[in-house]
């Protein structure tokens, strides 16, 4: 019982060492570039919906003409270098 | 063996957090990404150790392993199976293994949530993760160990059994929902502290933690709401909050979390406020584990002194690390941290939030400074000067009814400035039906602070409820919908808004309960079977005294019938006194206990409370209690959770 339990053990050790260890013997170095480019995806959305929820402000009276304008130009700015580094 | 492979899963868990550090070092050093996903699955591996632990240790209390010292002392053979799962969290060793086993389950959830989005705040955001997680290792390797064997020369055939006070369905969810809130702001606390070392402090990371705030302040929020409710329904004091300091605790982390969900939106919308941002939620997280400490160090005479012990310097230590860490980050990126714009006028949103946050961390730091004084003035003078409910009562009564009044003016006033005439239209219905209820107040004969509370509740609901009239009507206009329509789609396309309004009306019916309190009357008297006694409007009969034994205690059962002045049946309560642990050959061990019964009512509650009993004369000691609109602090609390889940709801992307 005994023998199992350690032999269990260690195999539980080796599978964790190796685990974490294998993709320092194998892995990509660089950050692969879909992963950079999913980002980019998940910022522009949030950009978008800022947009939508300054229009309602402005329906609603929540925010001025002059500021609307301004705000609103900043996130399309935004959303436009965005665009530039999305493929 | 299964003890042994606990011990080893958690020192194996400690071992790999210090290795994970480093694979996140050489990854920082040469940014090569081969250490990142190291780094990366070092962590996962943490969290699944971790988690195999807690199991390992629930195991152990299913099957009563008596050898296991905690299980000794926490069940016994007769404790129910659902309350042998709950003692997991009732002793300090097991909570402490069950603090790490929520911070593990959120690490798991935020390394896949980011597997496949790496961002630069990632390697910061895992290793703060890692370090919590380490130093919860490091409390429960060597300090209290959950696994540790039972310290006796005999064979252990039964354990001492759970404190019958936590014998109870809502203190069973308490806890855990607590410990979800405050073990939850470790996750925006993780990314704040990466947004300083990588110099990131723009949206992407208040973008990042927002729905993980509002995850760890609906628990932090439920789990007070049920203490509440846990006090109120089992300690038979008739109330729900005494400002007892684990109460404060809890209380505390609640508070600076509220004003950093509100001063994260001024962040999103306006740049402002990011230094104060990094502050609230440093805060917010130091309290949450001061909130542990002071919960399990066993400093603070309270009800919920389950445990006592010396984690006191340890904790201590952590949070000065944490709190030396932060301030010099803060200031170090001060440059980075300024405003981008700034508040240009006293009537606009910007200072309404401000005001608002302002309040919020006032109302703290009098909670903290009521709650930490005994401790400092026995530190200081050699003597415990206890600070009760009426000195909190009278620093937050008028402060949050202050609070109340902002989170009505809020939602009035425009981004930037408001015009006159906005103000004029946005407030005037408001501010009447507001002094219409002060009004109808008067004349029914309210006076003193409840004069001021019911009329602000009018108020606050009043701008609540234009506020959606505002938004539909526009809905309505622009895209030619009907009203409901129009509101429902208002709703569900603006979660996070409206929800939030539904939060504060939430608030509003909780204030209307907490006035209540004001009324409140009570009669403790002795009675014989068949005896009626008339208090406060109502007849009370007691019809039978009914012993009975049950699996782990012996009760009392009182008969009462309740009738009113025109003699009608109100209800009929049972209200028991019981003792646990009765077989217990030691007296000393029998612990009494009064099981209370609550008639709830939208207007009122009566509480009856059954304290002793004289079998030979037939005679029930009674307490009756008349808490008038305590139904309203519950109702508030589901509306609260309900407008928090519809701000949480992912919002579909057209």
């Amino acid at each position: 019982m005994n023998l199992i339990f350690l032999i269990s053990l260690t195999s539980l050790f080796v599978i964790l060492v190796w685990y974490i260890v294998s993709p320092i013997l194998e892995g990509t170095t660089n950050i692969p570039e879909q992963i950079n480019q999913d980002e980019l995806m998940r910022k522009k959305t949030v950009l978008m919906r800022q947009i939508k929820e300054l229009e309602m402000d402005h329906h609603i009276g929540n925010i001025s003409n002059e500021d609307f304008i301004d705000n609103r130009n900043g996130l399309k700015n935004e959303i436009s270098k965005l665009l530039e580094n999305i493929n | 063996m299964i003890p042994v492979l606990g011990s080893i899963s958690l020192s194996l868990a400690l071992g790999l957090s210090a290795i994970s550090i480093f694979l996140f070092s050489v990854f920082l050093k040469n940014a090569d990404y081969r250490f990142f996903i190291a780094g990366w699955r070092g962590a996962v591996a943490i969290s699944a150790l971790s988690i195999l632990a807690t199991f390992l240790l629930l195991n152990e209390l299913l099957i009563s392993n008596f050898d296991i010292s905690y299980v000794a002392h926490y069940t016994s053979i007769e404790t129910p199976t659902f309350y042998k799962i709950t003692a997991l969290w009732a002793g300090q060793s097991g909570s402490l293994l069950f603090w790490l086993f929520i911070l593990s389950v959120y690490t798991l959830i935020v390394l896949f949530q980011y597997k496949n989005s790496y961002t630069r705040l990632m390697p910061w955001v895992i290793i703060v993760l890692v370090i919590v997680q380490a130093f919860f290792l490091v409390l429960v390797n060597v300090i209290e160990n959950p696994f540790s064997p039972t310290n006796a020369d005999f064979v252990v055939v039964n354990g001492n059994g759970l404190n019958p006070l936590l014998q109870n369905l809502t203190m069973a969810i308490h806890p855990p929902t607590l410990y979800l809130g405050y073990v939850g702001f470790t996750i925006p606390f993780a990314f704040a502290i990466a947004a300083l070392i990588t110099k990131d402090t723009g949206s992407v990371w208040i973008r990042s933690i927002r729905r993980w705030t509002l995850i760890a302040w609906l628990f932090q929020s439920a789990g007070i709401i049920l203490g509440g409710w846990w006090a109120y329904q089992e300690l038979g004091w008739g109330g729900y909050w005494a400002w007892d300091p684990v109460e404060n605790a809890s209380f505390m982390p609640w508070l600076t979390g509220t004003a950093f969900l509100h001063s994260i939106i001024i962040q999103e919308k306006k740049g402002m406020l990011k230094t104060w941002n990094m502050i609230l939620i440093m805060i917010t997280f130091t309290l949450c584990i001061f909130g542990t400490f002071l919960t399990r160090s066993g400093v603070m005479s309270s009800v919920h002194s389950f445990a006592v012990s010396n984690l006191g310097p340890v904790f201590l230590g952590f949070i000065a690390i944490i709190l030396l860490v932060g301030t010099y980050l803060v200031i170090d990126r001060a440059s980075i941290l300024k405003s981008e714009k700034r508040i240009e006028s006293f009537t606009s949103r910007e200072s309404g939030f401000l005001f608002n946050n302002v309040i919020f961390v006032v109302i703290c730091f009098a909670v903290f400074w009521g709650t930490i004084f005994p401790v400092l003035s026995e530190a200081v003078q050699g003597e415990k000067i206890t600070v009760g409910a009426p000195f909190f009562n009278q620093v937050n009564v008028p402060i949050g009814l202050l609070l109340l009044l902002f989170t009505g003016i809020g939602p009035l006033l425009a981004w930037r400035r408001t015009s006159k005439e906005a103000l004029i239209r946005n407030f005037t219905i408001p501010i009447l039906f507001g002094i219409a209820v002060f009004i109808a107040c008067f004349f029914l004969g309210i006076r003193e602070t409840t004069l001021i509370s019911f009329p602000l509740t009018g108020f606050v609901a009043a701008a609540i409820l234009i506020e959606f009239h505002r938004g539909t009507q526009s809905r309505s206009k622009r895209f030619n919908e009907p009203f409901f329509t129009a509101l429902k789609t208002l709703i569900s396309r603006n979660r996070s808004r409206y929800g939030g309004y539904i939060v504060h009306l939430g608030i509003v019916f909780m204030f209307i309960g907490f006035s209540g309190h004001a009324f409140d009357s009570e009669l403790e008297f002795a009675m014989k079977t068949g005896e009626i006694k008339e208090f406060d409007g109502y007849k009370f009969e007691l019809v039978s005294i009914t012993p009975t034994e049950r699996p782990n205690h012996i009760a009392w059962i009182a008969g009462l019938n309740i009738w009113d002045q025109e003699n009608q049946l109100v209800t009929r309560l049972f209200p028991e006194k019981r003792v646990y642990f009765h077989k217990d050959p030691n007296p000393d061990k029998r612990q009494p206990h009064s099981e209370l019964d609550i008639h709830s009512t939208l207007v009122k509650d009566i509480y009856t409370i059954f304290s002793g009993v004289d079998m030979e004369q037939q005679i029930a000691y009674l307490k009756i209690m008349i808490n008038p609109l305590v139904w309203w602090v519950w109702f508030g609390g589901y509306v609260l959770i309900f407008g928090t889940m519809i701000a949480l709801w992912p919002v579909k992307e057209h």
